[in-house]
């Protein structure tokens, strides 16, 4: 069933669409402000959304492309109380199916939508699992086949992306897959990794130099942004990059230009834009870490990638593809796989998702040597004590609940107090050397303590840094 | 809690002692493992398996960086950083295809190869702390 969403302020004319469209088979929801429009058209993927020009918060004209570059990618067809030649023809420049006069007939109204639709259906905007490339990609969970049909969809545009999710869920293999099912993929794939290039470096590796630009320039050099001209720029790890660079690479983003460290030329290059990030950068915008306009020139289009607790019905094909891999890198024959070691596997949360999934195959094919098949025993020590944890745990839970004298008397505040403290000067000390990234002096000034009682406060809770 | 780099330096290559040097003066000798060949380093990929090492593969022609991408299956897990010889367009493209984090060119690794890694450390020092937390 097609889906039209209606944004316009007047409630009667809302429930009158909805209940035109509704009877000619077509599933219906409104908003009467943009904001709550652009949220709808996010959430409910619809087909086509019928668009007032003049709402509350905003001139619809002006909503047509942010509606346009939703996941859904629906046609708009803006609706307005008077006929405008000017707002028709900017209407149109700006991606609008059509322009319909409010004055409109039931049968104007519901020609239009079919034709939008029957155009949409013959554009098909995206790009088939059977056909689409997914090295690397593995499972067939809901959740999965949701980020492939988004993949597909984000590979026919050229819009900014944004890929998000916790650490080791297949950010890289995602923004990769775009690429290379993207018109750009007969050109480069170039990755920034904003977290491991130093400040002193980034500039220049980004923006390329001239010849004497600074000491050690000995020739001039493309930076990466050229070097990604006709093909996709990969900005990894995204949340890492400095605050006095965002300025100058969201300009990059808005025009294509930029001036190479020492020249006093512009340069252009067109490349497409996927970013990458574990970090909320929402949250970041908020404490001041991250510029506002740069996160919504990133997100035109988000993709978010589910954490392997979340699918974890696709642990088994995943296994299967990465022993494959681990065997054929190694040379040594396939083994079989115990049904425990799968449902091990099933029970355990996975903190670091499919990268610490695919560690754990390599140090499991690694630990079974000469057996034939994998148990598991074979997996690492820190999973199987995790495991045996929460299996006695849950065991505990399910015993029948017998009064016992408890087993240690109520601890004293004073015991209380102390473990309290305990807990917070040690969280206190990881985030203070995250924030000064273990820089020592720094952070004893924040801190107020001595270069001695700081290290001798590190050592207590087992915290690693270098000068 | 350690970073471990393996590094492919071919022998006789121009700026080959340059980038061992580079290397030496910032990763602990116990925490560097220097090949000289393609199938040096297929070796003793098989026995790095625990946390994926950070490579530094240094192509130093047009040959060596053909070879690394044929193997590229190999590399696929790992962190690169690349060295190259030169900044040549085609060169430059050829070596995308390895999926490097970070490109450098020969000539200006003995300054930036030890920021780079000393950079990767600190921020697997605080994954690690993190994770910690």
């Amino acid at each position: 069933m097609a889906r039209i969403l209606i944004i316009d302020d007047e409630t009667a004319m809302c429930r009158l669409l909805s209940s035109l469209l509704a009877q000619n088979g077509y599933e219906t929801e409104a908003a009467f402000s943009l904001e709550e429009g652009q949220q709808l058209a996010e959430q409910f993927s619809p087909d086509v959304v019928l668009l007032d020009m003049i709402l509350p918060d905003g001139n619809g004209l002006d909503a047509i492309q942010p509606i346009r570059s939703v996941p859904s990618v629906p046609e708009v067809i803006v609706l307005t109380g008077y006929a405008d030649v000017d707002a028709a023809e900017l209407a149109t420049r700006r991606g609008a199916w059509s322009y319909i006069v409010k004055s409109f007939t039931t049968e104007s109204m519901l020609d239009s939508v079919k034709s939008a639709l029957h155009y949409r259906n013959q554009k098909r905007p995206t790009i088939s699992r059977e056909v689409l490339k997914t090295e690397g990609i593995v499972g067939t969970s809901v959740a999965i086949r949701k980020c492939m049909e988004l993949l597909g969809k984000a590979s026919l545009t050229d819009a900014s992306i944004l890929i998000t999710g916790e650490t080791g869920t297949g950010k890289e293999l995602f923004a990769r897959a775009i690429h290379s099912n993207s018109r750009r993929r007969h050109r480069n794939f170039v990755v920034v990794d904003c977290a491991a290039l130093p400040e002193t470096l980034v500039e220049s590796v980004l923006f390329g130099h001239t010849k004497g630009a600074f000491t050690g320039a000995e020739s001039s050099r493309d930076g990466l942004i050229m070097q990604a001209d006709g093909g996709t720029l990969f900005l990894d790890e995204v949340g890492e990059l400095p605050l006095t660079l965002q300025k100058p690479l969201l300009r990059v983003l808005q025009e294509h230009r930029f001036r190479p460290v020492g020249s006093d030329k512009e340069v252009e290059s067109d490349f497409r834009l996927v970013a990458a990030t574990n970090r909320d950068l929402t949250a970041m915008v908020k404490s001041g870490h991250f510029r506002e306009d740069l996160l919504y020139r990133l997100k035109t289009f988000t993709l978010s990638l589910p954490p392997l607790r979340s699918h974890s019905e696709d642990i088994q094909e995943l296994v299967a593809y990465h022993m494959g891999r681990a065997c054929v890198r190694s040379g040594a024959p396939p083994k079989t796989i115990a049904p425990e070691f799968f449902e091990a596997l099933t029970k355990y949360e996975w903190p670091g998702n499919v990268r610490e999934l695919v560690q754990a195959i390599d140090r499991a094919l690694l630990a079974a040597q000469d057996s034939e098949t994998l148990f598991p025993k074979h997996l690492p020590e820190e999973i199987r004590v995790h495991l045996a944890r929460s299996t006695t745990s849950e065991r505990a839970a399910d015993a029948p609940q017998v009064s016992l004298p408890p087993m240690k008397p109520m601890p004293s505040l004073k015991e209380v107090r102390e473990t309290a403290a305990d807990a917070a000067e040690r969280r206190y000390l990881i985030d203070l050397l995250a924030l000064t990234k273990n820089d020592v002096a720094e952070a004893c000034a924040i801190s107020e303590l001595s270069k001695s009682r700081f290290y001798t406060l590190l050592r207590k809770h087992g915290i690693s840094t270098r000068e | 809690m350690e970073m471990r780099v393996m590094a492919l330096i071919p022998d006789g290559a121009e700026y080959a002692q340059t980038v061992e040097d580079a290397l030496c003066s910032c990763i602990p000798a116990e925490h560097l493992a220097i090949v000289h060949d393609a199938a040096g380093l297929a070796d003793h990929l098989g026995h790095w398996i625990e946390e994926p090492p950070v490579l530094v593969l240094y192509a130093d022609s047009d040959k060596t960086l053909t070879s690394l991408v044929t193997f590229r299956y190999l590399f696929l897990d790992y962190r690169i950083i690349l060295v190259l010889p030169h900044d040549g367009k085609n060169i430059v493209a050829v070596g995308h295809m390895l999926q490097p984090r970070v490109i450098v060119f020969a000539a200006e690794a003995r300054e930036q190869l030890p920021m780079l890694l000393k950079r990767m450390w600190e921020q697997q020092e605080a994954r690690h702390n993190r994770s910690l937390g």
